[in-house]
């Protein structure tokens, strides 16, 4: 049995993993939509839940920046002066996803 | 075929983890709330059940698996955020009776087991082989 997800996933059944992608896809499509305006309202307990649930998900696709990210962001997540940082970590992240084909 | 019902909110995670018991020759049962879990265990009865804590609404994890220890013994597997350890650890105590230092060996011996997600499955499918041999 493969330790790697991202292998996991590489090796599911071509219509298994046709359909898991089309749920990843949809899955983070929201978060970045809810956590964009969670960081514009400065809503910190948005963000902080928001996070919570998506932190398994970076894991198994390997971002590993994505924990330095969200670490920083639990950090400070009373004290949100540099969210505009924050956000702009975040969106090299989508980019990351993008250009590793899996949105 | 064994019958596992999985309690999760988060699609991704029950996806993936559907799709790995099933290639193990599990039959799997998704509910994203705990209102359609517990219509489930109302009419059915599973072999394992694998538990979220945080659902994202007022009753949690840890209200399902008191509902589900009314009906069966049957192995509880928890997945969780570490995040959330402590709390799940204070809601356990308080609503099922569990000493809030208990440790997991401690959960274990109530046949709950815990996993951070994402899963381990190396690790799930050797707890799931030892359960199988009890």
């Amino acid at each position: 049995m493969s330790n790697s997800y991202l292998n996991d996933i590489k090796n599911f059944p071509e219509e298994t993993k046709k359909e898991f992608l089309l749920i990843l896809k949809k899955n983070l499509n929201e978060f970045f939509t809810k956590i964009e305006i969670a960081i514009q309202n400065q809503d910190a307990e948005a963000i902080s839940q928001l996070v919570h649930k998506v932190m398994p998900t970076l894991i198994m696709l390997e971002l590993k920046t994505s924990q330095d990210f969200f670490t920083n962001l639990k950090s400070n997540k009373n004290n949100l002066n540099n969210i505009s940082q924050l956000l702009l970590d975040l969106t090299n992240e989508k980019q990351k996803v993008t250009a590793n084909g899996w949105l | 075929m064994k019958k596992v019902l999985v309690l999760e909110d988060d699609t991704v995670q029950s996806s993936f983890l559907a799709i790995k018991l099933q290639q193990n020759n599990f039959d799997v049962f998704c509910f994203k709330t705990y209102e359609s879990a517990i219509t489930a265990i109302k009419i059915d009865s599973f072999d394992y059940y694998f538990v979220d804590i945080n659902l994202g609404e007022e009753k949690n994890g840890i209200d399902f698996i008191e509902e589900v220890r009314k009906k069966t013994n049957a192995p509880i597997i928890i997945t969780s955020d570490f995040t959330l350890k402590a709390e799940l650890h204070k809601k356990a105590s308080h609503l099922l009776g569990y000493n809030l230092n208990e440790s997991e060996q401690v959960f274990e011996t109530k046949n709950i087991h815990f996993f951070i997600k994402p899963i381990p499955y190396e690790r799930l499918f050797t707890k799931i082989t030892e359960l199988e041999k009890v």
